[in-house]
């Protein structure tokens, strides 16, 4: 027996953040539809944003019985979330479409204090007055084209401020993390996830590296209101496969980094993978859980690799409790300590090609985990897939890409490429039961107190597993595939799913290598809603 | 005639081939020999030539395909045409080498632009100013001063900024649109400009006391120099 959690990071009624609440654990306390009534759940509306290239691979947001999503080219719909009738929409008009390195794609909008919160494919972030969608206030973070990058991620929205991350980790281009006021847009606090001169951590990068050394923040960061941390992942530093003009650890590269809120200061780093030549990004979600560790409670971060190696570490100072795999295949590290040190790396040499395990499409893609309080499992998607990698030397060009090598996908040795969901122990990385699928899982995993987890997969079946078994439930066509996140919400008493379907983005579009009809797997845009039907609640 | 085509179009293909394994192959995009990523699979498939070189030139708007004309050498980009040509399924061409070895030239730029654009800077002109399709258009066209000084940049006066007043808070302001009701402004209170949208009412406008020297503060004079330079040739072209 474990002590009750004291944490509260399920949602209920509203669906307020991307990750549910700011400790991210995609986690809806709602049980109205559970494993045993979970026949009855049926579709009961479809949204069809109408702008499809790309997919959707938004989290919609749910407050106060208004659902709001973004989509691809950043359109953003207020829907009624019982009836999916329209609100209102917003149209962005971008500076500038051509070229985008990064997208056209868009994970979703933040709200708070009376305005919609959304990064743009051109670098801009947009202020939306939530009754109207009329446009209150728009800053360019930094011009894309001399960035070579983008923002796609939703936004965090911490007290009076608004966070966002941009992408650009395979480009030549130094990273951040900016917060703007809120209210007015101006900028607030700016962190470079790469130390200029006379910065501590600017003496792990060789020469003038730094300047185009990658480290984007392309995913959304989580908060914890206690320790008033932000706590933000910072992707691969850039050349992606070469570093041969990189030497050093390259921090905050592939690091996750602890920020003051109100200051954007450094409290701790953590550095999962240092001088990383294969593009494993530390980007992915951070949960914040508190949970026992050898009898003692402690704040814990739990952050997936893109290698699939997991972190665990005390969100209060950065040390390292574990360290686990998620995937079968891997050969790029022999392994990892339980302190979290790489051991025997396998590094791309320049020239050759090389079988790399797992794929550059990741041991995980960025699709979200989720973690039930009432299993106390981590539930996590994983991706067992390789590549062939030919490393070349290259020059930085500002805001271009800078892969410093190509790949060819491959089958791990042995095997055919698949994927499979993992119900684990979020401590000791330990698997309770383990969900298999023929194609990459790539859709961000829902649980519910009603013993319930929700995900979808690449042919546009949204699914449900009992939390408890791994036993599929139930399942429904949507149309398209699943690349987005689903949540749950209640609007008068009545709980609902709803899911983004619409197949895209760049690790996708690695499947055709692979399975050669993924070629042709058919894209879409829309959000389908699901509840008991009304006679049987 | 067509035989010396032919021969050129070989040749081209070899070279495009190494410029499509840097700029077309990396990444998430056309893949190696272009066995397809996200970006279209180009293996296998028939282009025509002008297509071909017209998308590649100009990009395909509202995509991940950018346009590559001014980015690398015109010939480079017909060389990369060739080169995908023959992908569709006609003679291979020879295993795209390593290229661009560390040391090799980048494009070279005036000093001035790469000052004028400075990412290293907190506040640089491109902040601002939209110039050569970067930066942001809240200041004027700096593109058509063929006499611009660095002395104009430092004592640049900014007749059109006014002090807003909206909620209780006064900011420096440079009102771009009113419309039903609305005033559209920049916010200068920090870089970066934000584009506000404040009902008309409102707001109240005073004189300006804003100076362009704040934003300008970042450059010594003979940088100042350099950009107004770059700003010269800008206007000569």
């Amino acid at each position: 027996m474990c002590a009750a959690l004291a944490q509260d990071g399920g949602t209920r009624e509203n669906w307020p953040h991307y990750g549910g609440r700011e400790s991210a654990w995609r986690y809806s306390e709602l049980s109205q539809i559970n494993a045993t009534n979970i026949k009855r759940l049926v579709p009961v509306w479809t949204f069809q944003t109408g702008d499809y290239m790309g997919g959707l691979q938004s989290t919609p947001l749910v407050i106060d019985g208004v659902m709001y999503v973004s989509t691809s080219r950043n359109r953003v719909f207020a829907l009624d979330a019982a009836s999916g009738k329209e609100q209102w929409q917003y149209v962005y008009t971008p500076q500038d479409s051509a070229g985008l390195i990064y997208g056209p794609w868009n994970r979703g909008v933040a709200v708070a204090g009376g305005l919609v919160y959304m990064g743009t494919i051109d670098n801009h972030v947009v202020a939306l007055d939530q009754k109207t969608g009329r446009e209150t206030w728009k800053v360019n973070v930094e011009d894309m084209k001399q960035c070579g990058c983008n923002i796609t991620a939703a936004p965090l929205v911490v007290k009076d401020k608004v966070i966002v991350g941009v992408t650009g980790g395979d480009s030549a281009h130094r990273g951040y993390v900016t917060a703007y006021h809120a209210a007015t847009g101006r900028l607030a606090w700016r962190f470079w996830t790469i130390p200029g001169p006379g910065e501590p951590g600017h003496e792990t990068w060789e020469g003038d590296s730094w300047k185009h050394g990658g480290g984007s923040s392309w995913m959304t960061g989580s908060y914890d209101a206690a320790l008033n941390l932000v706590y933000w992942s910072i992707g691969n530093p850039a050349a992606d496969f070469w570093g041969g003009n990189r030497k050093g650890r390259n921090l905050y590269t592939d690091s996750v980094v602890a920020l003051d809120a109100d200051t954007g200061k450094l409290k701790w780093y953590h550095q999962q993978i240092p001088h990383d030549v294969w593009d494993f990004d530390t980007a992915y979600e951070n949960v914040l859980v508190d949970l026992p560790v050898k009898g003692a409670m402690r704040k814990l971060l739990i952050n997936v690799n893109k290698s699939g190696v997991t972190f665990v570490v005390d969100r209060t100072n950065g040390q390292v409790v574990n360290a686990f795999n998620l995937v079968k295949h891997f050969n790029w590290i022999k392994g990892v300590t339980e302190t979290g040190e790489l051991v025997g790396r396998n590094e791309p040499i320049v020239g050759q090609t090389m079988l790399i395990c797992p794929a550059i499409g990741g041991g995980r893609s960025w699709n979200h985990a989720a973690f039930s309080p009432k299993s106390k499992l981590f539930y996590t998607t994983a991706l067992e897939w390789c590549q062939n990698v030919t490393a070349q030397t290259e020059q930085a060009r500002e805001g271009e890409t800078y892969f410093g090598g190509a790949f060819v996908m491959k089958d791990p040795p042995g095997e055919k490429s698949y994927s499979h969901l993992d119900a684990i122990d979020p401590v000791t990385g330990k698997a309770a039961w383990t969900y298999r699928s023929k194609y990459p899982l790539l859709a961000s995993v829902l649980a519910t107190a009603g013993d319930l987890v929700f995900t979808g997969d690449p042919e546009g079946y949204f699914f449900a597993l009992d939390a408890r078994t791994g036993r599929k439930l139930w399942s429904h066509q949507t149309g398209s595939g699943n690349r987005g996140s689903s949540i749950s919400y209640a609007v008068n008493g009545r709980q609902f799913i709803a899911t983004p379907s619409g197949w895209g983005s760049a690790v996708a579009g690695l499947m055709a290598q692979l399975w050669p009809e993924a070629e042709h797997f058919r894209t879409g845009s829309s959000v389908v809603a699901y509840a008991l039907a009304e006679e049987s609640r | 005639m067509t035989a010396l085509l032919l021969i050129v179009s070989a040749a081209w293909a070899q070279d495009g081939a190494k410029v499509f394994q840097q700029s077309c192959a990396v990444g998430y995009c056309h893949g190696t020999a272009g066995s397809a990523n996200r970006a279209p699979r180009l293996a296998g498939r028939d282009f025509d030539r002008t297509y071909l070189l017209r998308v590649v030139e100009k990009g395909v708007p509202n995509t991940a395909m950018p346009g590559f004309q001014g980015k690398v050498k015109d010939e480079d980009l017909r060389a990369v045409v060739e080169y995908v040509l023959t992908l569709g399924g006609g003679a291979r061409p020879v295993a795209a080498a390593p290229v661009a070895a560390a040391g090799q030239a980048a494009p070279k730029n005036l000093p001035g632009k790469e000052l004028f654009f400075d990412p290293v800077r907190g506040t640089r002109c491109g902040t601002c100013h939209l110039v050569e399709g970067m930066g942001t258009a809240a200041g004027p066209n700096l593109a058509a001063k063929p006499d611009i000084t660095a002395g104009d940049i430092e004592r640049a006066r900014s007749p059109h900024v006014e002090t807003a007043t909206f909620a209780g808070d006064r900011f420096p302001a440079l009102v771009v649109s009113r419309k039903d009701g609305w005033v559209k402004l920049y916010d200068l209170t920090v870089a970066p400009p934000v584009l506000r949208t404040l009902p008309e009412g409102s707001v109240t406008f005073g004189p300006g006391t804003w100076a362009h020297g704040q934003a300008a503060g970042s450059y010594r004079s003979g940088e100042l120099e350099k950009i107004a330079e770059y700003l010269r040739s800008l206007a000569k072209q």
